[in-house]
């Protein structure tokens, strides 16, 4: 499946977290399962899903916070891993795919407070419309608000997807023998999901209690 | 002379753009841009001349936020005096600002707590649990669709219901509102979602330690670090990455 395709599918499921939707088909357990329905390999899809998953519940998209960008990176770190599933390299794989989906998180995070000020501007142009009226306008500016995002979004995907094209066959080239050493970092980052997951069970249990 | 009665059609057009309530979130007046625009089918049956277009717009686009399901709430609340004020009744315009400042706390706590605190992540962790528990692609499908559907039938049915109850009770919806009417809906999440977070736990523990023993002890590991550096700094990234870096050098130190 080409770059452009997987940054346009990643785009669009993305626009479920805040901008449209939110019928929680962007939650990595979701989308990564898709992910890995489409690229042929469910199970390391659902895999992926349910590790990033656990990695990200704790995060509440709630008012003006900012957060990190999860649901794009867990599809980025995913699509990466099951583009690259073939090298035979599972360790190395997915360990550069999830540093690039940490980075992914952070760029996102970074962009949406960009979107929110561009809304600003379109917040402007909508008054303007507002003062003649202009209900066709103002509905054009709002898809062009859910456009943006949804631009901003597939672009940071594409050039995600564009750098684990050059670093991952490069790592195979020269580090494969770092294999082996990558054994642990699945489960440490099980091992991370369950220390950011059992706050939010614990915080509920005391609640209830 | 043009009908000035909202249809149920009306509401249904309300209540589909309500899925994109915070399409035009910006830092100035939050979620407002999107709210007017979801009520774009109620000026259109209620006004049709530009200066009374124009002071339903100003209504509208002014500041405000809520949970965007419990937004609803608003939605069918500004529908009721919209029609009022269409019908001749000139304190609808005013009553409507003041609800609408007093809604913004209200939604914004009730929809955080019972969603994005109760109903979500407990969703989410019965899918993950699903999907440990199932190992078939039809498994996981079915796993997927439960997960969906145990968000989803809440979501969509407070989403609609939160319209036509706002439509139906006007200003009286705040009495509607108290945290006690979703008490029981979030008491029964936050159990099957405990029970299902611990059966996730048992398969993960079982899988992980089928795997090797190693892996065990440095999913505990891993544990035990992250858990230390999440309670004493609260940042992600810093759990994360710190975490991360050790697996990755224990590795390179020791295998």
């Amino acid at each position: 499946m080409p770059n452009y395709l997987i940054a346009l599918l990643i785009g669009f499921i993305g626009l479920d977290t805040t901008i449209a939707f939110q019928v929680l088909i962007s939650q990595p357990i979701f989308s990564c399962s898709i992910l890995g329905w489409i690229f042929g390999d469910p199970a390391l899809g659902v895999e992926i899903g349910i590790m990033m998953q656990l990695l990200w519940i704790n995060i509440i998209p709630s008012g003006a916070t900012t957060f990190p960008e999860a649901n794009i990176a867990s599809m980025v770190t995913c699509a990466i891993a099951l583009k690259f599933a073939q090298l035979g390299l599972p360790n190395l794989v997915f360990t550069s795919a999830f540093i690039i989906g940490i980075i992914v998180s952070y760029a996102g995070d970074r962009l949406t407070i960009i979107d929110r000020k561009l809304n600003g501007k379109i917040l402007d142009m909508i008054l303007k419309a507002a003062r003649d009226a202009n209900l066709s306008k103002i509905t054009f500016l709002d898809i062009v608000s859910i456009i943006i995002y949804f631009s901003i979004m597939s672009t940071l995907t594409f050039l995600a997807l564009l750098l684990a094209d050059w670093l991952v066959p490069l790592l195979q080239e020269r580090y494969s023998y770092l294999e082996n050493k990558l054994i642990l970092v699945k489960p440490a980052i099980w091992g991370m999901g369950i220390a950011l997951t059992t706050p939010l069970v614990v915080k509920t249990i005391r609640t209830r209690t | 002379m043009p009908n000035n009665k909202i249809r149920s059609q009306d509401i249904f057009q309300v209540f589909l753009r309500s899925f994109f309530v915070q399409s035009v979130w910006n830092y100035r007046s939050l979620i407002s841009a999107g709210f007017g625009i979801c009520l774009f089918p109620i000026v259109k049956r209620l006004y049709h001349d530009p200066a009374s277009r124009k002071a339903f717009l100003d209504r509208h686009l002014k500041y405000f936020n809520a949970h965007p399901y419990m937004a609803s709430y608003a939605l069918g609340v500004s529908i009721h005096l919209e029609e009022a004020l269409a019908a001749g009744d000139a304190a609808a315009g005013k009553k409507l600002d003041r609800v609408k400042e007093l809604l913004v706390g209200i939604l914004g706590a009730i929809g955080d707590k019972l969603f994005w605190l109760t109903v979500k992540p407990y969703s989410l962790i019965i899918g993950m649990a699903g999907l440990m528990i199932a190992d078939t692609p039809a498994g996981w499908a079915f796993a997927l669709l439960i997960a969906f559907a145990v968000y989803n039938v809440p979501h969509l049915y407070l989403r609609y219901k939160g319209i036509i109850e706002g439509y139906q009770y006007g200003v009286d919806i705040y009495k509607l509102l108290g945290e006690k009417k979703f008490s029981i809906l979030q008491r029964y999440y936050a159990f099957f979602g405990v029970i299902a977070f611990l059966l996730f736990l048992a398969f993960l523990i079982a899988k992980i330690s089928m795997e090797s023993p190693i892996n065990m002890g440095v999913m505990i590991g891993a544990l035990i670090l992250s858990g230390l550096i999440y309670h004493f700094r609260q940042s992600c990234y810093l759990t994360i990455i710190v975490t991360l870096a050790v697996s990755i050098i224990t590795g390179l130190l020791f295998l």
